[in-house]
């Protein structure tokens, strides 16, 4: 043995001479134990009342506002007795590995009586701490779920969205409550035509209009024939038209009924499960690498539904056949048109399109805690209705899907190659299980809004 | 209580006494925000319906 390997083993022995020393063994049981002192943080029975105060209101308010109202405070108070619950019984396993901790480390500590280190026992310190820290993780992912509730609804008050941005509270009430309501699907997502940002910047540019405009727009609100109009009218105000496009716009949806406008100026219904067509035609993918410029296209008519109406007024396949084949050609320059859309391209198309940055970010989920946070952007944006592209894949990516709403925990996602919206456990993101629901077990990539700018 | 706005009022007013902060019943930073966030954007919505039921009863 050279002198330096003599060295190296010398310092080596030194070192687990310290660490085996009964003395610095006990301190550094002792640092673990004081590190997971503090149960996951949260108060269930102050929780508890707080969910209680939002039910009374929940009854108090059925008979004075409309049902949107009442039900927004009941799922609240869902969300704190859930959160009440999590809370208590992770409190109550913390208290119990705590216990189980001390014990194995007097174990570890200790033979017989006398103090001495019995390194066969660390197993079972390591193998609590372990527990514990699964816990506390478990209390990280519990607050990112409730959290993304709340926000969730919040997006829901919509009404007062559309007063911050200047509209009168009279109307912002009315364009508040009109839905989209297709046929077949449910009405247990929230679904307005305006979501509560559009209504916030429905009331900024209609103050932002010149005098003329001003009353052009005016008029044609006087002019619509129902509130369900005058809400697409702010919508197609919101996503950028010029006064003259509005009017034309106008005068095709006057005196039309509710389910020709929601047949005609939006794609799919947030409202629910199921499958998704307009006019007896399935809107999904019909072509091996059209998933995400499927997407794209509903994304887009999301947004604008003078967008929208020019897929559905005429030919409603034959157009949306050669929509598919121009927006994958336009956002497939550099890449392979077999591999379908690349995130960056899908990222593009949206900024250019929608009026909002659009960035993709690569989500790895075999981390449990990145994914639980991304997870949250994503809700966040849909809550603010914004519908977010997810690439999905198994050892690769595979295949577009287009998260388009949540509630109480559950994401509604569109899936383009069935053209159904269907119901997705915020677990099977975070467990990698999505496959029954999406084809492909994992979540790989995602192209998100950039609602800040 | 005959005005509706009226009684709208005093039910917000109730809750809000009630729910404002959630404090630490919450736990987390993250969870506060959001639920700081949702309480406030209802309180507002509660005011624009008693606006708008004020209105309506010629207040």
């Amino acid at each position: 043995m050279a002198s330096s390997d003599y060295h190296q083993v010398t310092t080596l022995v030194q070192r687990l001479g310290r660490l085996l020393n009964p003395v610095t063994l006990v301190e550094l049981i002792r640092e673990v134990i004081a590190a997971v002192t503090d149960p996951p943080p949260g108060d269930p029975a102050a929780l508890e009342a707080l969910a209680q105060a939002y039910r009374t209101a929940a009854q108090d308010l059925r008979p004075l506002t409309p049902a949107r109202v009442p039900t927004a405070f009941t799922e609240a108070a869902a969300a704190l007795d859930d959160l009440a619950e999590t809370v208590r019984e992770q409190r109550r396993r913390h208290t119990e590995l705590r216990l189980a901790l001390r014990a194995a480390a007097h174990d570890a500590t200790h033979v017989g009586a006398a103090p001495l280190p019995d390194p066969t026992a660390l197993d079972d310190v390591v193998r609590r701490v372990n527990e514990l820290v699964a816990v506390y993780t478990a209390s990280l992912d519990a607050a990112d779920r409730v959290a993304s509730r709340f926000t969730d609804l919040a997006g829901r008050a919509r009404a007062a969205a559309g007063v911050d941005g200047g509209l009168p509270p009279a109307e912002a009430v009315v364009l508040a409550a009109q839905m989209v309501t297709v046929p077949g699907i449910g009405d247990g997502y929230d679904d307005g035509i305006l979501s509560a940002a559009q209504l916030r910047l429905a009331g900024w540019r209609r103050a932002g209009l010149s005098p003329a405009d001003h009353a052009a727009f005016i008029r044609l609100l006087g002019d619509a024939g129902s509130d369900a109009e005058r809400a697409w009218l702010h919508k197609a105000l919101v996503a950028g038209h010029p006064m003259a496009e509005l009017i034309e716009f106008a005068g095709t949806i006057r005196d039309r009924d509710t389910g020709w406008l929601d047949a005609h100026l939006s794609l799919i219904d947030r409202g629910g499960t199921g499958n998704q067509s307009r006019l007896a035609h399935d809107v999904r993918q019909y072509e091996d690498t059209t998933c995400g410029t499927t997407c794209l296209i509903i994304t887009r008519a999301e947004a604008d539904p003078l967008y929208a109406l020019s897929l559905t007024a005429g030919d409603f396949p034959a157009r949306f056949a050669a929509e598919r084949a121009r927006v994958h050609d336009e956002t497939n320059v550099l890449w392979p048109e077999a591999l379908g859309t690349s995130p960056q391209g899908m990222a593009r198309y949206l900024s250019a399109n929608t009026g909002i940055r659009h960035d993709w970010h690569l989500v790895d989920d075999t981390e449990a805690r990145r994914i639980s946070s991304v997870l949250r952007e994503i809700v966040a944006a849909a809550d603010h209705g914004h519908p977010v592209p997810v690439l999905v894949g198994g050892p690769v990516p595979r295949h577009y899907v287009l998260v388009v709403g949540h509630s109480a925990g559950d994401v509604l996602v569109y899936e383009p190659t069935s053209g159904d919206t269907v119901r997705v456990p915020g677990a099977d993101f975070l467990a990698g299980t999505l496959q029954p629901r999406t084809g492909f077990p994992h979540i790989q990539a995602v192209v998100l809004p950039d609602t800040a700018h | 209580m005959n005005d509706p706005a009226e009684a709208l009022r005093a039910i917000r007013a109730t809750w809000d006494r009630a729910t404002r902060g959630c404090g630490e019943a919450c736990g987390m930073d993250v969870v506060e925000r959001a639920y700081a966030e949702m309480q406030a954007a209802w309180f507002d919505e509660l005011g624009v319906h008693i606006a708008v039921l004020g209105r309506a009863d010629g207040e």
